[in-house]
């Protein structure tokens, strides 16, 4: 499955990078596409659709992820660990809503 | 200009959305995040046996040496809250009646993990990944979740205990 998506953000574990009403466009890329620290949008089990950066990428193909506000953010340890069918899409343009 | 046309866009098909929640107790743990932290502290501890071997240190070795024993401390200690947390947390009395010894284990790696803090060795940091490898093994074991031994594909290349999930 590759494709575009266009998420509209809420909530702030993202903050200051990403903040609510901002819009992004996602792309799946293939799975040796993703790089720690890049900014994904993830169908968690638990949590619905999520917009994360990774923390880690695992031997095992799984990844694991982190909020940039640490402070307000669901923790990896939380968050558990995902795998690559759960990757809706990288964030490929971020569209700020107005201040 | 271009987020009113979206937002316009929005009202009339509709924009799915991705949340950046925060705060909801879920109650999901995973040794993992003190595993990748351990393997921080041994790497950490070769970086500063590197500059060990150097006759003298220039300023920026020093500023290097300074930042290495930081980050170190810092990684240490992230490992013990992680088990803290994990043993303070989701271990309850089935985990206790299936593993008597955790409470051990987890008061050994709160050694060890100090230990780390304080000194350079590498066999410390060794040591701890060793402790921490027993209560990931453990702690999956909880879950009936079946784990295997693997060398981490980055340096410093060392075995860790990997959850079987597919």
């Amino acid at each position: 499955m590759i494709g575009f998506g266009c998420y509209k953000i809420i909530g702030d574990s993202m903050l200051p990078s990403y903040k609510a009403n901002d819009f992004v466009l996602t792309f799946r890329w293939p799975q040796n596409k993703y790089y720690c620290g890049d900014v994904i949008v993830v169908k968690h089990n638990f949590f619905g659709v999520i917009i994360k950066r990774i923390e880690h990428m695992h031997a095992s193909g799984l990844i694991t992820l982190v909020g940039d506000n640490s402070a307000r953010s669901t923790d990896s340890k939380c968050l558990g660990m995902i795998n690559f069918e759960q990757v809706l899409g990288r964030v490929i343009y971020h569209l700020p809503a107005p201040s | 200009m271009l987020h009113q046309l979206i937002g316009l866009y929005e009202k009339v098909a509709g924009v799915a959305t991705a949340s950046a929640h925060c705060d909801i107790p879920c109650k999901i743990y995973d040794p993992c995040v003190a595993q990748i932290a351990t393997l921080s502290v041994i790497r950490f501890m070769d970086l500063i046996a590197v500059l060990g071997e150097k006759d003298s240190l220039t300023l920026a070795d020093h500023a290097q040496l300074s930042r290495l024993q930081a980050e170190k401390e810092t990684h240490a200690e992230k490992v013990k809250n992680e088990i803290r947390v994990i043993w303070g947390d989701y271990i309850k009395q089935p985990q206790f009646d299936k593993y008597p010894d955790i409470s051990t284990l987890v008061h050994n790696i709160m050694l060890a993990g100090s230990a780390c803090k304080q000194g350079i060795e590498r066999g410390k940091g060794e040591n701890l990944l060793s402790l921490v490898n027993q209560f990931s093994e453990a702690f999956w074991s909880t879950k009936g979740v079946a784990t295997y031994s693997a060398k981490c594909p980055y340096l410093p290349e060392e075995v860790v205990v990997y959850p079987q999930l597919q």
